[in-house]
């Protein structure tokens, strides 16, 4: 039975002013607050390790999109020294354009050399220039590729946020909880129970003699009770012997039942 | 075969080679400031003020000598300046006839087209 079905069943009994609840059952239903109570701490710490583990997370998205604008600042700076190169490698082939013309109206014989010079110079500003022209499509996907990362960044630390307020409700529903399972523990501590820590002790006594009772069940079905019973009568002897003793005492009265 | 001393260049209407001696200059672009009324423009190209043909879209222009005026060929991109081969009145240019441009056909044509426009 669960922790409330347990406590409702008492508060019904108490309402009923008969005590037909055993001893053995408050002392189930402390153990089970105990247990309860171990389980919301253990669940509080790991609420707290949570939400840590979300904040160095959501630091470490920040640094990521810092990361990013430095990138695009970087990019554009690339960009215009690409500019300044292109413009100086243009009026370099416009000289060298120009060279090769002049060579030219000198005619093939006298102007020959300044043309292949020429030629050659503008052949080295064209080579250049589609040099920048590549550069200027791997900055187009650089860029296209910062974006997307900029927008995965910006939906994971949203994501993040989500988790983050579910994680404070989560931890505000715990804290209620714990209040209610603590006024639970007082109410059961302020109960026919009594002393809470004979309470632990009387459960854990009920639930050694059920499996001792289970397992000696087992052994009894066997063929060789005989080898069973010589083989446990040093250890179960003192125990029968304890029982009895407890018996004869309740039955005299000298003990409540 | 002859050789002639040419700039080949690139207008929207295909490849075409002129002559060196009245080639002044090759420069970039330059603004050109329109004449109402005419496909003609005005451009201000080194310290002189010349009729400016639009040929197309490309980085350059040549600005020229014609009658002793002087005339910008703009929107052009200029691939190869030097001495060529001449098959038929055609410069030889990496395997291909290259037509010559005529500046004059080239003004007339604009003017034409300006006069008809004007007359619609």
């Amino acid at each position: 039975m669960s922790l409330l079905g347990l406590i409702a069943e008492r508060m019904r009994d108490t309402a009923r002013g008969a005590a037909t609840r055993s001893p053995l059952d408050d002392a189930v239903l402390v153990r089970s607050q105990q247990s309860a109570a171990e389980s919301q701490k253990a669940a509080a710490s790991a609420c707290q390790q949570l939400g840590a583990t979300l904040a160095e997370q959501r630091a470490q998205l920040d640094a990521a999109g810092d990361k990013g604008r430095l990138m695009l600042t970087r990019a554009q700076d690339a960009r215009a020294t690409m500019r300044r190169a292109r413009d100086s490698l243009e009026r370099a082939k416009l000289v060298a354009l120009n060279t090769g013309l002049d060579g030219a109206k000198q005619g093939e014989a006298r102007g020959r050399a300044l043309v292949l010079v020429a030629e050659e110079l503008a052949n080295i500003a064209r080579s250049g220039l589609s040099s920048l022209d590549e550069l200027d499509q791997l900055f187009d996907e650089v860029e296209r590729e910062r974006e997307e990362l900029g927008r995965d960044v910006e939906a994971a630390r949203g994501k993040g946020d989500d988790l983050s307020q579910g994680l404070l409700r989560t931890q505000a529903a715990l804290r209620s909880s714990q209040e209610a399972v603590e006024r639970v523990g007082k109410l059961l501590g302020e109960s026919a129970v009594g002393d809470l820590e004979n309470a632990r002790l009387l459960a854990e006594v009920a639930e050694h003699a059920h499996g001792l009772v289970t397992a000696l069940s087992d052994l009894s079905e066997g063929s060789r009770t005989g080898l069973v019973w010589r083989a446990l009568r040093p250890t179960l002897a003192p125990l029968l012997r304890l029982l009895r003793d407890l018996e004869a005492r309740t039955q005299s009265g000298g003990d409540d039942p | 075969m002859t050789r002639q001393a040419a700039v080949i260049f690139e207008s929207r209407d295909g490849t075409f080679s002129l002559p060196v001696d009245p080639v002044r200059r090759i420069v970039t672009r330059p603004p050109i400031s329109p004449v109402p009324a005419s496909e003609l423009g005005l451009s201000f190209v080194h310290g002189r003020v010349a009729a400016t043909a639009q040929l197309g879209d490309g980085p350059q222009a040549l600005l020229c000598e014609h009658d002793s005026d002087a005339v910008t060929l703009s929107g052009v991109s200029v691939h190869h300046v030097g001495f060529f081969d001449v098959e038929e009145g055609q410069v030889l240019w990496q395997g291909k006839r290259v037509p010559p441009m005529d500046i004059e056909n080239c003004l007339s044509a604009c003017l034409s087209r300006t006069t008809s426009g004007a007359a619609e």
